[in-house]
């Protein structure tokens, strides 16, 4: 009945200890070092906390994306390698629907925004009403400048949560003024807590996914295919 | 051993992905292999001429689950009968080598047994260890692949001294370079060697970079020039090349250098015993020539077989052994090193 869940897809290292849907130890980390010198020593240092092993594991989460690319596969690779050893199911959880969980308890529009760099945001659109999130729309890469136009014209006031929000907050107030919501840092970034929870929830309707064909969620191809795909086409 | 009717087998779990191979091995006392997985990337990165790091990184870590299977079960063994799992940290490509590093970190942490993280360098050269077993140090090892030309002195396992390096492309970076420059793809060496061997390669006239006098480094980016100014000189008049002989004469250039700086190696060094190791160890000519000429000498030459020159993880397997006696473990904070060297 336990899960462990893995977020490398920013900068945080977000780890989290669930049993039976219920949140025992979280661990979360913002600093310099990079994911791959801190996640195992992090995962060790949580389950032992806990007061568990690996082999009171019941599955494994991870945030699949979208996100940094190296990151995501740190994670993945982490997540893949313990859920091969341990023979236990392997879930992933997209990166902006366990960032959208931030904003519950706030009634309206959540935006989670991930910094992409190329002057782009991973996001998607939620509506949140009491403890029920929905997503509107779909998963993309955009500028924040046609993202903040497009949210700008509707009427409703749009929380936004995520590590591209200290790069563009300006430009999304410009635009929303009054509209536009955030929260403190300990609120906005990504929480190994919400992928668990969103973990146990589909671990709780017979849903996995597997360690053969689980994937990052990365929206964008790599840019060596991108500019093939440019040169002589689409399915080369 | 007290009482002890059989000797441990030592069971290690090797992960190689720093390049375009997903690899995985398992390795039995460090000279057995039971198994060696290896899935090539060669064809998706073909069209691009290359390989290209995010699509290499990518696959790794679709493949990486599989193969790891793969191994296990051809050698019969479950994570549970495993010593250690070991891991290519360095050189490669940064985001290729982290997926086998946090992989194998994963699953060594998951199943309670030693990591080991073992430098691709090493690996190629221990290829020669899991061939031959009967080596005795010192050795003397040319080690040539995509990235690397080195000539070393293994004093004992795990101890380096490098006499020579290439001050500017390896010798497979050449090959891959000059197979592009002539049409042939992607990768150049079987290309180059398949060229060569319908050509005649004292038709085409390219220079040998010696360096100094005594220098054991090596340098193949005027070589490579070369072969681009022959090649736009002949556009640029209209005729036709032939590729064969042209390839051939590269491939002469490269293993007169390799074979030349090798035996002053010896001479400078004093070690009598000759390694081959890395990719383009696997090519004929370099490894027939090489052999000629340490007999002429009276040396002793090894070299390992074409599957274990390129890239592999039962050679990583095997470096991992030595260092398992050795009780060098890697912890859980091991990251990758994609410019580590040798020694
Ligand atoms: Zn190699």
């Amino acid at each position: 009945m336990w899960i462990l869940s893995i977020d490398t897809a920013t900068k945080v290292t977000g780890l989290a200890v669930h049993f039976k849907c219920g949140l025992v130890a979280e661990s979360f980390l913002h600093t310099g070092k990079t994911h791959s010198e801190r996640l195992m020593p992090m995962v060790l240092q949580l389950l032992e906390q806990a007061g568990i092993g690996f082999g009171d594991l019941e599955a494994v989460a991870v945030s699949s994306g979208p996100g940094s690319f190296t990151g995501l596969r740190i994670g993945m690779a982490t997540a893949k390698g313990i859920a091969q050893v341990r023979k236990i199911p392997l879930i992933g959880i997209n990166t902006l629907d366990a960032l959208a969980q931030n904003g519950l308890g706030f009634e309206g529009l959540v935006a989670p925004v991930l910094d992409a760099r190329k002057d782009e945001v991973y996001t998607a659109l939620y509506g949140i009403r009491g403890r029920e999130i929905s997503l509107i729309g779909q998963y993309e890469a955009v500028s924040p400048a046609v993202l903040a136009e497009r949210l700008g014209s509707g009427r409703e006031r749009v929380l936004f949560v995520g590590d591209a929000v200290p790069v563009y907050r300006e430009l999304l107030e410009a635009r929303l003024g009054e509209g536009a919501v955030f929260l403190p840092d300990s609120r906005s970034l990504p929480r190994g807590a919400h992928v668990g929870a969103l973990a146990a929830e589909r671990l709780a309707r017979g849903e996995r996914d597997d360690i053969y064909t689980l994937k990052p969620f990365y929206i964008r191809p790599s840019e060596a295919e991108a500019t093939w795909a440019k040169k002589f086409g689409q399915g080369g | 051993m007290t009482g002890g009717t059989e000797l441990r087998r030592n069971l290690i779990l090797a992960i190689e992905t720093s390049c375009d191979e997903t690899a995985a091995s398992v390795i039995e006392n460090g000279q057995l292999i039971r198994s060696n997985i290896i899935s090539s990337q060669i064809a998706v990165h073909q069209k691009f001429g290359g390989v290209v790091p995010e699509i290499a990184s990518r696959h790794h870590l679709e493949n990486l689950p599989w193969v790891v299977d793969q191994a296990l079960e051809q050698a019969k063994v479950s994570f549970a009968g495993l010593d250690a799992a070991a891991v290519t940290y360095g050189p490669g490509l940064v985001g290729a080598l982290l997926v086998g590093v946090s992989g194998a970190k994963a699953m060594a942490a998951a199943q309670g047994i030693p990591l080991i993280g073992v430098n691709h360098i090493e690996g190629h050269i221990y290829a020669n260890f899991l061939a031959h077993s009967d080596l005795s140090f010192p050795l003397l090892c040319l080690l040539v692949s995509g990235g690397h030309t080195h000539l070393v002195v293994l004093e004992g396992h795990g101890k380096y001294r490098v006499l020579g390096r290439t001050r500017d492309d390896a010798a497979g970076e050449a090959f891959d370079k000059v197979a592009r420059a002539m049409g042939l793809g992607y990768p150049g060496g079987p290309k180059i060697q398949a060229a060569a061997a319908n050509g005649d390669g004292t038709r085409v006239d390219l220079p040998r970079a010696w360096l100094e006098a005594g220098s054991l480094d090596f340098s193949f980016s005027g070589l490579k020039s070369a072969v681009l100014n022959y090649l736009n000189r002949a556009a640029q008049k209209g005729e036709e090349v032939n590729k064969d002989d042209l390839a051939a004469g590269f491939q002469q250039a490269v293993v007169d250098v390799l074979v030349g700086k090798t035996l002053t190696a010896v001479k400078q060094s004093g070690v009598g015993t000759v390694l081959l190791a890395g990719g383009v160890a696997a090519n004929q000519a370099l490894r027939q020539e090489l052999g000629r000429a340490c007999r002429k000498e009276g040396l002793q030459f090894f070299y390992p077989p074409v599957e274990l020159c390129t890239d592999n993880a039962a050679m990583i397997g095997c470096a991992a052994y030595y260092k398992f006696l050795a009780g060098e473990f890697a912890g859980p904070d091991l990251n990758a090193v994609p410019g580590m060297t040798l020694a």
